[in-house]
C-alpha cells in the first residue's frame, strides 16, 4: 500500500514518495489526472532489448512537442539503442545515462516528490519516470501559443521604445533582463493562488532596493489565500496599504521601460503570469502623473507636459464645481457682463445649475462607459449620438444651457489627458462629490472637498512611503523630478525615498560640453589637425566630440 | 514619551508653527496695532515679534531639557503633579476656548463675505467635520498636510496683496517714531496675543528628530510672521489711513474686497481669498483642536486621541455658539486673551524655566 502522508496545512509536507515500481506511479498520476483528457501520457521501453520501462507525460499543446519529439523522445528510443553502454552499468546508473547522457534538453531538474509531479506537469512541464528508480526527471519544454510583443493600446507613445508586456511571465521577465543586464537585478519566483497556481517573480535590484519595502511585499504577498488570480489586479487590491481609499496606491503598467526605471529608482516590481500588466511598489502621487516620454523628451517639453496634467487634473477635479458655485452662488466674482451672459443663456433652463451639472456629468459618464465596450464601428454612433442628440438637441431645445456643454466636454478633455487610466477615475468620483459639496456651500463646499482630499493624500502611505513624496516630507534634491523636472544633466540622484544603497544615477562626465568649443574651422595654414583616431571623411572636425575622453584632454593641451 | 509615535522634522515643525499662527489674528491685527499705536503701528509689530521669538525661545530650552517629555510630563517634575494637572487642564481649556471663539469668527466672516444666506450653523459643523477628518490622524500627517497646504496658501495671499498695492496712498503710513514707551510696552502684550498659536511648542517639540535645528528654525519662522503681518497691516493701513483702519472691524477683509484688478478676469478678489482664507483658519484650529485633544489623551493618559476629538466636537460647537455677536465674541476674546493667555505664553514658560535652572532637573543639552 502506498503511503501517502497528507498535510493540507503545508505544501512541503504534503510529500508522495516515488516508489521503484513504475506502475504504481502511473496508477498515482493517472488517478490524479482521471479525466484530465488534455493530458497526454506514454509508457515506452527504451535499450537494446527493450528492456527499461520508462514513462513521459505533459499537457497536449502547452509543450513544445517538437522539443519532446527531438530532445526527449528521440535521444532516448533511438540513440540509446545505438550507443549500448557496458551492461554491467545499465542496471546500476541507468538513472544517471539518462539524465547526463542521453538527454539532450538543457533544462532538467530530478525531483524526488511526486506531487510536485502533478505541479509540474501542469505548468507545461515534460516528466519522465524510469522504472526502477524513485526520483524523475522534471524537463522544461514549455510552449505554448502566445502573443506576439506588441505596443500595449492604453499606453502608447510618441517617442519611445513600442514593445509591451505579454501573458507570458517568461517573456516578460525576458523584456526585464534585456533592458537592464545587470546580475543585481533579480526576480524571485513565487506562486499565488491555492488553483491556479500562479508564478509571479519579484523583480527588484538588489543593492538599489528599500529593503523594508521589499521585506514588506513579501510578508503582505504571503498573507494572501486566495482560490484564483488572473490578473495583478486582484494581487493589488489583496496588497495595497488602504483598501477604504479612493486612490490606487500601486501603480500598474505594460510598458518594460517603465518597470526598468521604477526598479532603477530602488522599487520593486511585481510580474504576474498570465497578464500583461505588471505593479510597482511603492506608489506615490507623482508617479501616476507622469509617462516615460517626460525622460524621453526635452525638459523644456517635460516640464510643459507635466504642468498641463497638473492643470487637467485640477480642471478635471474642480471645474463643474466652480461653474456651479459661479453661476448659482458667487456671480460677483466673474465680470458682470459675463454673469450676465451665462444668465441669459440659462433663462429657458428649467434645472438649478447644480441639477442641470448633475445631470450633464452623468450623461457623459453614460456615454463613455458604452463607448468602451462597443467594437470600433458603432464607436462612432455613441459620438454621433452625444455630439447631435444630447449636445446640440438638448442646448437647442433650452433644456441645457450651452456654457454648461463646454464645462463638461472641457472636464471630459482634462481627465483624458491624464496618463492614469485608474487615477483618473478617483478624480472622476471626487469630481461628483465636489459637485454635491459645491451645490449645497458654494466655493466653501468646494474647498472642504478640496481640503479633505489633501488631507487623505497626506496621510495616505504607499509601502511606508508617503503618497505625495517627494513634495512632502522629502529632500528638495528629490523636487527635480516631481511637477517639475529638472534638465537631465543635474539630475545625479535616486530619489531618496525610494532608493537605498547605490544612490549615484549619473557621472558626471560631461561637465564642461559647453566649455569645450568644437573648432571646426582649417587653421591659418591650411592645415587640418586630424586629432587621434579621427577618420579621414571628418577631416574638417577639428577636435572629436568625445565626451569625458581623456586622451581628448591631453591633445588639447598640446595645441 | 511613546517611542512608537512617527517624528517630524524641524522644518516641518516651523512650517507648523506658520501657518497654526496665521490664522485669525491677522484679520484684526492691522486695527489693533493702529488703534494702539496709531501710525507706528509697524514698530509694535517688530517689537511683538522679537518678545514672541524670546518666548518661544524659552520654550524650546524647556522642550530640550526634557527632550522626550511635553509639558503634561516635565512639569510634573518640576512642579508637582498636583499644580501640573492644573497646568495641563488650564492648556487644555484654553486651546478648545481659543479654537471654538476661531470657529466662531471664521463662520461669522464667511457667512458675511461669502455665504451670506448659508446658517451659521452649518458653516461651523461642516468646518469642524473637516477638521476632524485632519486630527484623527497621528502628528506626522498631519505635518505632511501642512507641508502640501502652505504651497497653495500663501501664492494666492500675496498675489491679492500686492493686487491692490498700486493705488496705495503711502502717505497714510506717516508720520513714524511718534511712539513713547509708555505705549509700547502696554499695547505690545497684545502683538503677542496676536502671534498665539506658537505655544503649542510645549507639545511638539519631543517629537521633532532633529532637535539641534529647532532653535534656528523657531527665530527663522518667527521672523517670517512678524514680516508678513508687518506687510499686511502696513498695506492696510496706507489703503484706508489711520482713521478708516481703526474704524473697520476686519481691516483686511475689507482691503481686499476694495481690490479691482484691471483688465482681469476675476472681478472681484474676495471669493477667490476668502476660498483660501478657509485654509489659513483651518490649519489654525485644527492645530488647536489637535493640541487640546492630545494633551487631554496624555493627561489621562490614553495613547489614542482619536477618542478624544470626536468628543470634543460637540463641546467646541457649542462654545462657539455661545457669544450672542460679534462684538460679544470679541469680548470673550480678549477677555481669554489677557487673562488665561498671559498665563499660557508668559508666565507658565518663565515660571517653569526659572524652576528647572534653579532645581537643577532635566538633561543639559548644548544644543
Amino acid at each position: 500500500m502506498r503511503v501517502i502522508k497528507k498535510n493540507k496545512d503545508s505544501k512541503d509536507k504534503n510529500f508522495v514518495p516515488v516508489l521503484r515500481e513504475l506502475d504504481k506511479n502511473i496508477e498515482f498520476l493517472e488517478d490524479i489526472f482521471q479525466d484530465c483528457d488534455d493530458i497526454v501520457s506514454r509508457e515506452f521501453t527504451v535499450g537494446v532489448n527493450q528492456n527499461h520501462r520508462m514513462y513521459i507525460s505533459y499537457v497536449d499543446v502547452m509543450t513544445n512537442e517538437d522539443m519532446i519529439q527531438q530532445h526527449v523522445l528521440r535521444p532516448l528510443l533511438l540513440e540509446a539503442r545505438l550507443i549500448s553502454p557496458d551492461p554491467g552499468d545499465i542496471k546500476k546508473k541507468l538513472f544517471e545515462l539518462v539524465l547526463k547522457g542521453t538527454l539532450s534538453a538543457s533544462d532538467i531538474e530530478v525531483k524526488d516528490n511526486l506531487d510536485e509531479a502533478v505541479l509540474a506537469i501542469l505548468s507545461g512541464d515534460t516528466i519522465l519516470l524510469i522504472d526502477g528508480v524513485t526520483e524523475f526527471i522534471v524537463i522544461s519544454t514549455k510552449g505554448w501559443p502566445t502573443r506576439g510583443l506588441s505596443e500595449p493600446p492604453g499606453e502608447s507613445v510618441i517617442r519611445g521604445p513600442r514593445v509591451g508586456f505579454v501573458e507570458t511571465f517568461r517573456y516578460n521577465t525576458v523584456l526585464l533582463r534585456r533592458s537592464i543586464k545587470d546580475p543585481r537585478l533579480k526576480i524571485k519566483n513565487t506562486q499565488l493562488g491555492e488553483r491556479t497556481k500562479t508564478n509571479m517573480g519579484i523583480a527588484y535590484i538588489d543593492d538599489i532596493v528599500n529593503y523594508k519595502v521589499l521585506e514588506e511585499l513579501e510578508n503582505r504577498l504571503e498573507t494572501i489565500h486566495i482560490d484564483g488570480i488572473f490578473e495583478s489586479g486582484q494581487v493589488e487590491q489583496l496588497i495595497e496599504d488602504d483598501w477604504l481609499s479612493l486612490f490606487p496606491q500601486i501603480q500598474n503598467t505594460e510598458r518594460p521601460d517603465i518597470v526598468s526605471a521604477a526598479l532603477l529608482q530602488g522599487k520593486v516590481a511585481l510580474i504576474i503570469d498570465n497578464t500583461p500588466t505588471a505593479l510597482i511598489v511603492p506608489t506615490t502621487f507623482n508617479d501616476f502623473m507622469q509617462f516615460p516620454e517626460d525622460y524621453y523628451e526635452r525638459w523644456w517639453i517635460a516640464n510643459l507636459i507635466r504642468w498641463i496634467r497638473l492643470s487637467a487634473l485640477i480642471i478635471s477635479f474642480t471645474l463643474p464645481s466652480i461653474y456651479i458655485a459661479v453661476a448659482s452662488y458667487h456671480p460677483g466674482i466673474i465680470p458682470s457682463n459675463l454673469a450676465i451672459f451665462i444668465a441669459g443663456t440659462r433663462e429657458t433652463v428649467p434645472f438649478p445649475v447644480f441639477i442641470e451639472a448633475l445631470i450633464m456629468e452623468i450623461t457623459f459618464e453614460l456615454l463613455r462607459e458604452a463607448g468602451v465596450r462597443l467594437p470600433n464601428q458603432l464607436g462612432s454612433t455613441i459620438g454621433i449620438v452625444g455630439s447631435l442628440i444630447i449636445g446640440q438637441a438638448a442646448v437647442e431645445a433650452g433644456l441645457v444651457s450651452p456654457i454648461m456643454v463646454i464645462i463638461v466636454a472641457l472636464t471630459a478633455i482634462a481627465s483624458f489627458s491624464i496618463p492614469s487610466y485608474n487615477f483618473t477615475i478617483s478624480f472622476r468620483i471626487l469630481r461628483f462629490i465636489a459637485m454635491v459639496a459645491t451645490g449645497f456651500l458654494g466655493l466653501y463646499g468646494l474647498i472642504l472637498v478640496v481640503i479633505a482630499t489633501l488631507v487623505h493624500l497626506s496621510v495616505l502611505k504607499s509601502f511606508g512611503v508617503p503618497y505625495l513624496a517627494p513634495i512632502v516630507s522629502g529632500r528638495m534634491t528629490d523636487w527635480k523630478d516631481s511637477i517639475i523636472k529638472a534638465p537631465l544633466p543635474s539630475i545625479k540622484e535616486r530619489n531618496s525615498y525610494t532608493a537605498w544603497g547605490d544612490r549615484k544615477k549619473l557621472r558626471d562626465l560631461r561637465v564642461d560640453i559647453r566649455a569645450r568649443t568644437v573648432d571646426i574651422e582649417p587653421k591659418e595654414d591650411g592645415t587640418i589637425d586630424k586629432g587621434k583616431n579621427q577618420p579621414s571623411h571628418t577631416q574638417n572636425l577639428k577636435k572629436p566630440r568625445k565626451i569625458g575622453n581623456k586622451d581628448n584632454d591631453r591633445g588639447e593641451k598640446d595645441e | 514619551m511613546n517611542s512608537n509615535e512617527e517624528k517630524i522634522s524641524a522644518l516641518q515643525l516651523g512650517l507648523l508653527i506658520i501657518v497654526t499662527v496665521i490664522g485669525v489674528g491677522i484679520l484684526t491685527l492691522p486695527r489693533t496695532v493702529t488703534e494702539i499705536a496709531d501710525t507706528d503701528g509697524w514698530l509694535l509689530i517688530i517689537i511683538g515679534g522679537a518678545l514672541v521669538i524670546v518666548l518661544a525661545l524659552i520654550i524650546n530650552s524647556l522642550g530640550n531639557m526634557f527632550p522626550d517629555k511635553t509639558i503634561i510630563e516635565y512639569s510634573q517634575e518640576l512642579v508637582g503633579r498636583p499644580l501640573s494637572y492644573l497646568i495641563g487642564s488650564i492648556l487644555i481649556i484654553y486651546f478648545t476656548l481659543i479654537a471654538a471663539y476661531s470657529v466662531r469668527i471664521f463662520g461669522e466672516v464667511l457667512k458675511m463675505y461669502l455665504l451670506p444666506k448659508t446658517p451659521i450653523e452649518i458653516i461651523i459643523i461642516t468646518f469642524l467635520i473637516t477638521i476632524i477628518y485632519l486630527v484623527r490622524n497621528n502628528l506626522e500627517g498631519i505635518a505632511r498636510f501642512y507641508e502640501i497646504i502652505i504651497l497653495i496658501m500663501f501664492v494666492p495671499y500675496f498675489l491679492a496683496l500686492s493686487a491692490g498695492t498700486w493705488e496705495l496712498d503711502y502717505s497714510n503710513l506717516l508720520p513714524v517714531f511718534q511712539l513713547s514707551p509708555k505705549v509700547i510696552l502696554g499695547g505690545v502684550l497684545q502683538v503677542v496675543f496676536s502671534f498665539s498659536g506658537f505655544e503649542v511648542l510645549y507639545l511638539f517639540i519631543p517629537f521633532v528628530s532633529d532637535k539641534q535645528n529647532i532653535k534656528k528654525t523657531l527665530i527663522i519662522v518667527i521672523s517670517i510672521i512678524t514680516i508678513i503681518y508687518l506687510i499686511t497691516s502696513l498695506i492696510v493701513l496706507a489703503s484706508f489711513g489711520s482713521r478708516q483702519t481703526k474704524a473697520l472691524l476686519w481691516p483686511l477683509m475689507a482691503y481686499i474686497k476694495s481690490i479691482e484688478v484691471p483688465g482681469a478676469f476675476i472681478e472681484q478678489l474676495e471669493g477667490i481669498i476668502m476660498t483660501i482664507w478657509v485654509l489659513f483658519i483651518f490649519t489654525t484650529i485644527s492645530t488647536l483642536y489637535f493640541s487640546s485633544t492630545f494633551m487631554a489623551s496624555r493627561l489621562i493618559k490614553v495613547r489614542e486621541h482619536k477618542i478624544f476629538s470626536t468628543f470634543l466636537l460637540p463641546l467646541v460647537y457649542i462654545i462657539a455658539l455661545q457669544p450672542e455677536n460679534v462684538p460679544d465674541l470679541y469680548w470673550r476674546l480678549d477677555i481669554l486673551s489677557i487673562y488665561v493667555g498671559t498665563i499660557v505664553i508668559v508666565i507658565i514658560p518663565i515660571i517653569l524655566l526659572i524652576l528647572a535652572k534653579v532645581l537643577k532637573k532635566g538633561v543639559k543639552t548644548n544644543v
